[in-house]
C-alpha cells in the first residue's frame, strides 16, 4: 500500500518506541509498464525497507491499539438480506490476528497477516465464547 | 508553573466515556489553550473528536490508543464543566467547512487517515480470508 512518507516515518518511530527489532530487506515488485507504440514490458522495482516481526501477544496488543482494537478481528457472516438485523450468532467464524509482519519503506507499507480461526459456540448457560 | 484545578483531578480529568459508540474512550476537557509544537520534536499525535463527530461520521476509534473524545469545556469562573459548543470547537478533525481547508493538510489528519486506510486493508484481508474458506452457515 502506498502511504505518504510522514506516515511511514510515524510508523517507524512507533515500532522504535516499542523496542521491536527490525531487519533491513529489499522488496522487489514487477509491474507492467506501457512503452512506446503500445508495447508493454515488465519493469522490476526494488525498494529498501525495514522488516518488523510482530509475534508476541503484548506487541500485537500494542499494534492493534494503534490501528484500533476491532481491526484485529474479522467475522465471516452471510450477507444479510434487506431489512434484516445482523447479529453475531453461533457457528459464526471469527478470525483473530496471531502474527503480523510489517515491511516499512519510504513510501510503502506491506503487511502480512496470520490469523487463528475461531468458531462461536454456546455453552449450557447461553454464553457465547470462542 | 501554573497549577490548574482540573488537571489530575480524578473527578474531572481524565475520565472514560460510557456511550455505546465510544465506550471506554478517554475523554478530555477543552480548556481553550493553544500551544505550538515543533514537528521534529513531536513523538506521537493524538486524535481528538467531538461526540457528535463520532456518532455522525462513525469514526472507528474504538480501541485506539491515542483517540480521545471531548464533550465539555471547563469554565474557570464557574469552576464547573459546560457542554461544549461544537461550532466553536477547532480541534482535529474539524468537519466545519469553514475550517476544513486549514486542517485538510495537517500532519495529524494525514496520520489518522493513513491509520484508517491500514485498518480497512487489514479488515478486508480478514474478511476475504474468511470467505475463501467456504463451508460456512448460509
Amino acid at each position: 500500500m502506498h502511504f505518504p512518507p510522514s506516515f511511514t516515518c510515524y510508523l517507524s518511530i512507533f515500532f522504535q518506541r516499542l523496542n521491536i527489532p527490525y531487519q533491513f530487506s529489499q522488496v522487489q515488485e514487477s509491474e507492467r509498464h506501457l512503452d512506446a507504440k503500445l508495447i508493454y514490458r515488465m519493469v522490476t522495482f526494488s525498494e529498501n525497507c525495514k522488516s518488523y516481526s510482530i509475534v508476541s501477544p503484548d506487541v500485537i496488543q500494542q499494534f492493534t491499539r494503534l490501528i484500533g482494537g476491532s481491526a484485529s478481528i474479522g467475522i465471516h457472516k452471510p450477507e444479510p438480506r434487506l431489512g434484516d438485523v445482523s447479529t453475531t450468532k453461533t457457528n459464526d467464524v471469527v478470525y483473530v490476528l496471531s502474527r503480523v509482519y510489517v515491511d516499512v519503506s519510504y513510501s510503502k507499507v506491506r503487511v502480512r497477516l496470520h490469523a487463528y480461526q475461531h468458531i462461536l459456540v454456546v455453552d449450557n448457560n447461553n454464553n457465547i465464547f470462542f | 508553573m501554573e497549577t490548574m484545578p482540573h488537571i489530575n483531578n480524578p473527578s474531572i480529568l481524565p475520565r472514560r466515556t460510557c456511550s455505546t459508540l465510544c465506550l471506554d474512550v478517554v475523554e478530555l476537557i477543552n480548556i481553550s489553550r493553544v500551544t505550538e509544537v515543533n514537528l521534529t520534536s513531536s513523538m506521537n499525535v493524538a486524535f481528538i473528536f467531538l461526540e457528535c463527530e463520532v456518532s455522525n461520521n462513525l469514526y472507528s476509534i474504538q480501541g485506539m490508543d491515542n483517540a480521545y473524545v471531548t464533550r465539555f469545556l471547563y469554565s474557570p469562573s464557574r469552576m464547573a464543566l459546560v457542554l461544549l459548543d461544537s461550532t466553536s470547537f477547532h480541534c482535529f478533525p474539524d468537519q466545519n467547512p469553514v475550517h476544513a481547508a486549514a486542517w485538510s493538510e495537517c500532519y495529524s489528519r494525514t496520520i489518522f487517515y493513513c491509520i484508517d486506510q491500514l485498518r480497512q486493508e487489514i479488515w478486508r484481508f480478514l474478511f476475504r480470508y474468511g470467505q475463501s474458506q467456504g463451508n460456512f452457515p448460509q
